[in-house]
């Protein structure tokens, strides 16, 4: 009698446990971190595969879509620019209000933004450009800019733009960094999540913000282990310890993924990019003609990328700039090797910027491709940083492989950033003053399609001129447990960053 | 005894300040720029320049190691550029996960040791225990932490393949979670983190073991030839006794010395193993840290890494004298460990 009702008990209790488990384990969201989080305050790193973490917990005042360039309001409902172009209004939602409760006011904006632009924190060039930030009414942020600036508004939207502290922090942690020792490893912001728990080294836990303004998270919960090597986190996914890889998931294997999982793809602003070093055989046209006809992407893209990138059709990544000329490549590999013979012996080193896969893959099969047209390539791993500081240096490597990934999506973002004069990562120090003009004039302009055409001349000059090669635009490729839906991705941020907000499991 | 401890802390101080000079002198050959992993690839130069500024590291390398040295007999180590916290923080709270792998990994590698100096012993001339020793000592411990991972526990599910444990939350004294579950009494945390721990500590082990057995294993069978062991035999002692009351005593030397040389190649082993199994070790935030060319880091954690080194064979050289007193902790002695 006893046997009986404690095998029925156990019956029902395996039968509650089925019921109960999928949906207790569904609400929680598993994505590994490749790399361990910095820091989690918004205003002082540059954090890449937590990213998505941190701007599901602070917001800015406007964001990116997902899955698009459009920016949308965020915390903004609306905005103007007033007629001088230097002026931007942002008029604030109802009803927001921080983790710790507070309502969220124009002065907070001011604090946080004020706190961004003081010169103290490593994002503090974003906001270069502010002469003022003024609260004009409780509800309305008033941004004043020292010169016109069209693309400002990407650099608000950018994944690394200004986001909004509670004034809490301030008031409790300001201490004498402005609260940057606490905001590191603690957070307060209006957004999606919460952050519960802070593990360095080990991993990391949001927590579904119920009083959340926007829509509701489907995930209550977000784990976010440290698993840093790739075959861990493939084995923990395969296992289901794991729900996503967010990135670097080997292109080969895709095609035989398991049954449970699945793929989810893209577009992103990853842009494989050559840049080349004045002074070699490259400054020859018909040597650089040559060169381009060997190394052109339409002949080992695929074997790379498989169906997860297309040709860059500039120097802008395509999600950024759509040109009306593409840049093409020379076809014909007979005209390419009597060039070659003609110049004479052809030497040329490579430098790939990173130890990633897909770098050397790159470099290893344009060796190949080079050798056809009787030039002589090799392939050297920089060291890190080392790209930094090849400006002026004669024993650079004569070309760099290296990614275009700028701060936003728009192609000022990208031409300041690597084709002017002036450009931070400038590698090579090349300077193109024609072009750079026109940068600077497409840099005042509000029209996109003028300006865009604008950029995209600028573009075919640095092209032509040989200091900058577009390859492949790489897809944003999540690896994910099938089923999961809506991963928010955005061409402009960083591969992998799953949106913790949008993501669900589909019914 | 107590004059051999002051020479080999005078040695200790000598070695880490030369090697804290090494890692500054190498900062100023290699080009990573510890201003951009802050400020990012894309930040302005004059924002690159402030931060250089910031941290010192326009002024020129002597300068930079004589301020380290400074703030280093103050107890400060600096500020870690990744995590912004400080160096010495850090390393008090990364440290028991390596330290617990690393004494595992000793435990697990020296029961190895002596189970492969046995086995060579009963089978000398055996060429698959010979295959067997050389396999598993030439196996890179990437590969071996890989097969382990793989096999252990994705195939067969015996043991846990990343982490340190199941429960979160959980934290004691030591930060040793075997040792803090059995003085917390939950024998399902010490169960738990024992589980986590043998496969990491197994891949830190082969290495030791293979090393430290052959070297053992070659000791024996020279000292179990020896007249006197002979003797002892002839004197009616079993095999058994005359190995464990002599001729381990006596062997005991040079597999001590290459122990000690194990535990120094250790520490690279524990970069690639925490790295794979995820264990939030001193290792994985060397590797972490070398990604960001966060020097502050990488100088705290190899004086840490050789502090420990230099005290281990401290302790390995009294160990030799113990077993044999013709080893005596002589001056000579102590410098050419160094």
């Amino acid at each position: 009698m006893i046997s009986k009702a404690f095998s029925r008990l156990g019956g029902a209790l395996a039968v509650l446990t089925l019921v109960l488990t999928p949906a207790m384990a569904e609400e929680v969201l598993r994505v590994p971190l490749s790399v361990d989080i910095g820091t989690f305050d918004p205003d002082n790193g540059f954090e890449i595969g937590a990213m998505s973490a941190i701007d599901n917990v602070y917001e800015g005042l406007v964001e990116y879509a997902p899955g698009s360039t459009e920016i949308v309001g965020q915390l903004a409902e609306r905005w103007e620019v007033g007629a001088d172009e230097l002026s931007y209004t942002f008029h604030l939602r109802d009803g927001v209000s921080f983790h710790d409760g507070t309502p969220l006011d124009a002065a907070a904006v001011v604090q946080s933004f004020e706190r961004r632009r003081t010169g103290e924190l490593a994002l503090s060039y974003f906001l270069g450009n502010v002469t003022d930030i003024a609260a004009s009414d409780p509800a309305t942020v008033v941004i004043t800019l020292g010169h016109k600036q069209p693309s400002f508004i990407h650099v608000l939207a950018s994944a690394w733009g200004p986001k909004v502290i509670s004034p809490k922090v301030f008031a409790e942690h300001a201490g004498s960094d402005l609260a940057a020792s606490w905001l590191n490893e603690h957070a307060v912001g209006t957004g999606p999540f919460t952050l519960t728990e802070f593990k360095r080294g080990e991993g990391y836990a949001l927590k579904r913000n119920d009083a959340y303004w926007g829509a509701k998270p489907f995930f209550e919960e977000i784990r976010l282990p440290v698993v840093p090597d790739l075959s861990q986190q493939i084995l923990q996914l395969q296992a289901g310890e794991l729900d996503a890889v967010p990135d670097g998931y080997p292109v080969a294997q895709l095609a035989g993924l398991p049954a449970t999982l699945e793929v989810s793809a893209a577009p992103n602003m990853t842009q494989f990019q050559i840049y080349t070093k004045p002074g070699t055989a490259m400054d020859d046209a018909a040597v650089r003609s040559a060169v381009l006809t060997a190394i052109n992407p339409a002949l080992w893209m695929k074997d790379i990328f498989g169906d997860y990138a297309e040709l860059s059709k500039s120097l802008y990544q395509n999600a950024m700039l759509d040109p009306a000329v593409p840049v093409s490549f020379p076809t014909d590999l007979e005209a390419a090797k009597a060039a070659i013979a003609a110049h004479g012996p052809v030497q040329l080193r490579i430098g790939v910027q990173s130890e990633v896969v897909s770098y050397a893959r790159i470099a290893e099969l344009m060796v190949a491709q080079l050798a056809t047209i009787g030039v002589k390539a090799s392939v050297e791993v920089l060291p890190l940083g080392a790209a930094y500081v090849m400006k002026g240096d004669a024993k650079a490597p004569d070309m760099l492989l290296t990614i275009a990934n700028p701060d936003a999506a728009h192609p000022e973002s990208q031409a300041k950033t690597y084709f002017t004069t002036d450009a931070v990562l400038n590698f090579y120090g090349r300077s193109l003053p024609e072009a750079d003009a026109l940068v600077n004039e497409a840099g005042l302009m509000t029209d996109v399609a003028a300006r865009d055409a604008l950029y995209e001349q600028a573009g075919h000059m640095y092209f032509d001129a040989g200091y900058a090669i577009p390859l492949v635009d790489a897809d944003d490729v999540v690896v994910h447990a099938k089923g999961l839906v809506d991963l928010g991705l955005r061409p402009a941020f960083p591969q992998g960053n799953i949106d913790y907000g949008t993501a669900r499991w589909a019914p | 005894m107590l004059a051999y401890l002051l020479r080999r802390l005078i040695g200790l101080v000598a070695v880490l300040l030369a090697m804290a000079f090494l890692i500054f002198a190498l900062q100023g050959i290699i080009p990573a720029d510890p201003a951009r992993a802050i400020a990012g690839v894309a930040a302005p130069v004059e924002v690159l320049e402030a931060v250089r500024d910031k941290l010192g590291l326009s002024d020129p390398v002597p300068v930079q190691y004589g301020r380290f040295l400074g703030r280093v007999v103050q107890g400060d180590l600096g500020t870690s550029i990744r995590t912004r916290q400080p160096v010495l923080a850090d390393i008090q709270k990364y440290l028991p996960a390596s330290l617990e792998l690393g004494l595992a990994a000793l435990l697990i590698g020296t029961a190895l040791a002596g189970l492969f100096a046995l086995v060579h012993r009963r089978f000398p001339g055996s060429a698959v225990v010979r295959l067997t020793l050389i396999t598993a000592g030439s196996t890179p411990i990437f590969l071996t932490a890989l097969l382990l991972v793989y096999f252990v526990w994705f195939r067969l599910g015996w043991l846990p393949g990343a982490g340190r444990l199941s429960h979160r939350g959980f934290s004691g004294p030591t930060g040793l979670n075997l040792i803090d579950g059995l003085l917390a009494v939950r024998p399902d945390i010490a169960l738990d983190a024992l589980q986590h721990l043998l496969l990491p500590a197994l891949a830190v082990a082969l290495p030791i073991a293979v090393a430290v057995g052959r070297s053992l294993g070659a000791s024996l069978h020279e000292v179990m030839r020896r007249p006197y062991i002979r003797t002892m035999r002839g004197k009616g002692l079993s095999e058994g006794e005359a190995l464990w009351r002599h001729g381990l005593r006596n062997a005991a030397s040079a597999p001590l010395a290459m122990l000690g040389l194990q535990i120094g190649l250790m520490f690279g082993n524990l970069m690639v193993v925490e790295r794979i199994f995820a264990w939030p070790g001193l290792g994985l935030y060397m590797v972490q840290s070398f990604a960001s060319a966060d020097l502050p880091a990488i100088l705290g954690v190899s004086l840490a890494f050789g502090s420990i080194y230099i005290v281990a064979n401290i302790g390995i050289e009294m160990a030799q004298s113990l077993a044999d007193p013709r080893i005596g902790l002589s001056r000579s002695r102590a410098g050419a460990a160094d």
